[in-house]
């Protein structure tokens, strides 16, 4: 991005400070407010904000409810519910029972005889995980998020594009939505035997007529730019198509789903999508059925509703979102859905399990009672716990148990399976009336998700930034001032010990195993300024583990300045591997080393890094096919990469890139 | 008593944030004395909710969070003004210095170009020039995806381009 924070200087607004008064006026007003949990807002508008808050205040009732009495010792088990009207008496539900499926065991996808190819950088080896760019050493498919198109090109030296689908190419068959509200997501290769399907997902809001902004008509026509603000029902699409011979590229299945993608995963012959789908109740239709359904296109484009005995819930974790699963046999097409009633919002799959996560305030101490009423709670009343919820994949998604650890996680790396045990790590803040304190927990679950030990206080005052579980090992980045690298022993699963740690400056926020003895991190370098810790550019560092009480850094390369940013910071799959070269690609957003900002470089950097070091081999940019187009310059990012033989092919939203690899030259560089 | 933590904790969050917080209501309503307000609702919704502080973001993030979406449920429901904010206009109503520091403030060039931006470009500039946010905090903050950060900031960017222009910025595509 071109700019220069230093010469657009708003410092003027530092003249604007509260004064005294405002300060005590607040202050006061707070601690009249204070016994009453409800009021979040001003009284007099809260018929307005009553709409906004309903989900807050249902929530916070709960809790509250929760809470009065001593109750330290809480289940969050989830149950089926026995009949609709037990789900909930807000749900009025029409369910039809979701058909039955034949689910086979996860198996091997069979080797296709294509070239060597990269494929998307997956959390467990073997789990395909969805991506906007997908190769199959024949084709590349790219999803081109500008400009909301499916792009095809064919893997040779000259990558041409054989096929531009638009939405209404690909979703000719969707009569009754507004395809202006389809939006490209994400997609899969799935090849077994003689079948070849590329798996698509595509998230469209269906907006409904009548269902604006409840108070949208109140606005008067002041020159102030407010979007109106639409409900409409958010599902996902999944489109499978055959593209065993790609110009006969057709539509096989189709299959639309409540909710928004949370993640998706293809598993053997299984694929399993998570969605969200928030109640909208506040402008629900009374008649309206709020359970989650599925379309099969094939059939008939009816919503059927999933069973209320499909949905699970727990009265102490209630939320006003359905989390769904969806699992469609990629064999036979047959689908499944099975939900829950709560805010899970990370998971993680395993060959055998899946486990949804989510988190509870809990109350640790008793309430206290002034004058007879509930008193304001301090913090300190209160943690944080993880539950993680635990489905069987084996012949159908079956829920098995939950489990809770203190803690909140970062993201799906923080968990792992392995051997039947469930290995978890988490960072746990406390409050003790004076100052907020972190520390981080790694934990060790049985197959019932029942505690079998636990390191826990590891890194006072620091939090986690990133973990990577390595069989019978884990290695964990917390970071504060500088980043310790710790290394974790997880044989004995009663018995976790921490085997040893490296400081150094900066932190990860993603770890990469490469072999056994070395470990890639990718993270940000820090510096300190009066005392403070700022970002400073992108740092790769290479750490050597082979002695596992001593793990060395043994190489790092330093990209940029402050601000300096790669989406593979926190997008694993950003990152793209080929393993016959060595070779690491991430998406760049180079600013100047002078702490101005400025941006210097937008593209992306590829790198070598074998056993011994780093090596920066090129930084591809396609910023100069922008020349005498300024306007575009905004949509000039989501830089990918895919290998193919011995070329590496670098797609954009703008262009596409051909690097011979052998001759590190490059080959073609055009606007798509 | 944990009444006494949590009162002691919110003034400590007052002194720290109240002049960013009341800054950020500046810059949403444009008006100073709505500004005060919402001030104090941000506030009272950030002592309401001191023990569901998650922890998952810094207490910066947080109330900042919490001020823009006041902010925002003001600006959407302006009318609001009328009917509320009427019978306390005048209690609020700064004081004479603070009405000339804030008349001056209006005055100022590059902010005056700023507040006359729509309010969505509006927040991206606050939160990136004026805050140091990157692009993936303002993402989080104001809850859209990175990529509408980046062109809304490049939206933004256009239309100050006469601001831009004046201070020479470094314009690699030459």
């Amino acid at each position: 991005m071109k700019d220069d924070r230093k010469r657009f200087d708003l410092s003027e607004l530092d003249k604007i400070k509260a004064s005294k008064d405002l300060k005590t006026k607040t202050l006061n007003r707070c601690l009249d407010d204070g016994n009453k949990f409800k009021s979040f807002s001003l009284s007099k508008v809260s018929l307005v904000f009553a709409v906004i808050f309903a989900i807050v205040l249902s929530y916070v009732a709960i809790a509250v409810n929760n809470s009065k009495g001593i109750k330290v010792v809480k289940s969050y088990e989830l149950k089926a519910a026995k009949s609709e009207k037990d789900l909930l008496n807000a749900l009025k539900s029409v369910g039809m029972p979701a058909r039955d499926g034949v689910f086979n065991l996860a198996q091997e996808s069979a080797k296709s005889e294509s070239p060597a190819h990269s494929t998307t950088n997956v959390q467990v080896e073997g789990i395909d995980e969805a991506d906007i760019i997908k190769t199959d050493g024949k084709y590349i498919y790219s999803i081109n998020s500008y400009k909301n198109e499916l792009i095809i090109f064919k893997a040779n030296d000259r990558a041409e594009i054989i096929k531009r689908l638009k939405v209404k190419d690909l979703y000719a068959n969707i009569i009754n939505a507004d395809l202006n509200n389809l939006y490209l997501r994400e997609m899969f290769i799935y090849v077994k035997e003689d079948k070849k399907y590329l798996v698509l997902l595509s998230g469209l809001i269906r907006y409904e007529q009548g269902k604006e902004e409840p108070y949208k008509k109140s606005t008067p026509s002041e020159k102030v730019d407010i979007m109106p603000i639409r409900w409409g029902d958010e599902t996902t699409l999944i489109s499978i198509y055959d593209i065993k011979d790609i110009d006969k590229f057709s539509l096989v299945k189709q299959f639309e789903v409540s909710g928004n993608i949370l993640s998706s995963r293809i598993n053997g012959d299984n694929f399993y999508l998570v969605t969200n789908k928030w109640m909208r109740y506040f402008i629900q239709d009374k008649n309206e059925n709020v359970l989650p359904y599925y379309v099969d296109y094939d059939k008939t484009d009816k919503k059927i509703y999933i069973d209320a005995k499909n949905v699970l819930y727990n009265e102490n974790n209630l939320s006003s979102n359905f989390t769904v699963i969806s699992n469609i046999n990629l064999n036979n097409f047959n689908i499944r859905m099975q939900s829950a009633l709560g805010n899970f919002y990370q998971m993680y799959m395993s060959r055998e399990n899946l486990y949804l996560i989510t988190t509870q305030t809990e109350a640790v101490k008793p309430f206290e009672k002034v004058n007879g009423k509930d008193a304001v709670q301090s913090l300190e009343n209160y943690k944080q716990k993880t539950l993680i919820y635990k489905f069987n994949l084996q012949s159908d998604v079956n829920y098995k148990g939950y489990g809770e650890v203190d803690g909140y996680i970062i993201n799906q790396f923080s968990m792992d399976e392995y051997e039947g045990y469930f290995r978890i790590a988490t960072t746990e803040e406390s409050y003790n009336g004076k100052s907020f304190n972190t520390s981080n927990n790694v934990f060790v679950l049985d197959r019932n998700l029942k505690l079998t030990g636990s390191i826990r206080n590891i890194a006072e005052g620091e939090r986690i930034y990133s973990v990577r579980f390595s069989n019978d090992k884990m290695y964990m980045v917390t970071f504060k001032q500088v980043d310790p690298l710790f290394v974790i022993d997880l044989k004995n699963p009663h018995n976790p010990k921490i085997l040893g740690y490296l400081k150094i400056p900066g932190y990860s926020t993603y770890l990469h195993p490469l072999g056994d003895n070395r470990l890639i991190g990718i993270g940000l370098e820090t510096a300190d300024l009066e005392g403070r810790v700022i970002n400073k550019g992108i740092k790769i560092a290479l750490f050597d583990i082979s002695e596992l009480d001593n793990p060395k850094q043994i190489s790092k390369l330093e990209i940029g300045g402050r601000g300096t940013f790669s989406e593979s910071l926190y997008n694993h799959k950003a990152l793209t591997v080929y393993k016959p070269y060595d070779l690491y690609a991430f998406d760049l957003y180079e600013t100047r080393d002078d702490d101005s900002y400025t941006q210097i470089f937008r593209g992306l950097c590829l790198l070598r890094i074998d056993e011994n070091e780093i090596k920066l081999l090129q930084k591809i940019t396609q910023m100069d096919l922008l020349k005498n187009d300024n306007a575009v310059e905004y949509y000039d990012y989501g830089y990918r990469a895919v290998f193919v033989d011995k070329y590496m092919y670098v797609i954009s939203n703008i262009g596409v890139t051909v690097l011979d690899l052998d001759e590190m030259r490059i080959i073609k560089n055009e606007r798509i | 008593m944990d009444r006494a933590e949590d009162s002691r904790k919110i003034e400590d969050l007052v002194e720290k944030y109240g002049d960013d917080v009341l800054r950020i209501c500046f810059v949403y309503t444009k008006d100073y004395a709505a500004a005060q307000d919402l001030f104090q609702e941000t506030f009272i919704k950030v002592y309401n909710n001191l023990k569901n502080f998650r922890g998952d973001s810094s207490e910066k993030t947080w109330i900042i969070r919490i001020a823009i979406n006041i902010c925002k449920d003001y600006l959407k429901s302006a009318w609001i003004k009328r009917f509320i904010f009427l019978d306390e206009i005048k209690e609020n109503s700064s004081t004479d210095v603070e009405g000339l520091v804030i008349d001056e403030i209006k005055k100022h060039e590059v902010i005056k170009a700023v507040l006359n931006l729509p309010p969505k470009y509006r927040e991206v500039i606050l939160l990136y020039y004026y805050f140091d946010f990157n692009t993936i905090e303002i993402a989080k903050t104001i809850g859209i995806s990175e990529t509408a950060v980046r062109s809304r900031l490049k939206r933004a960017r256009d239309q100050l381009k006469n601001i831009f222009n004046e201070g020479e910025v470094v314009d690699y595509e030459g």
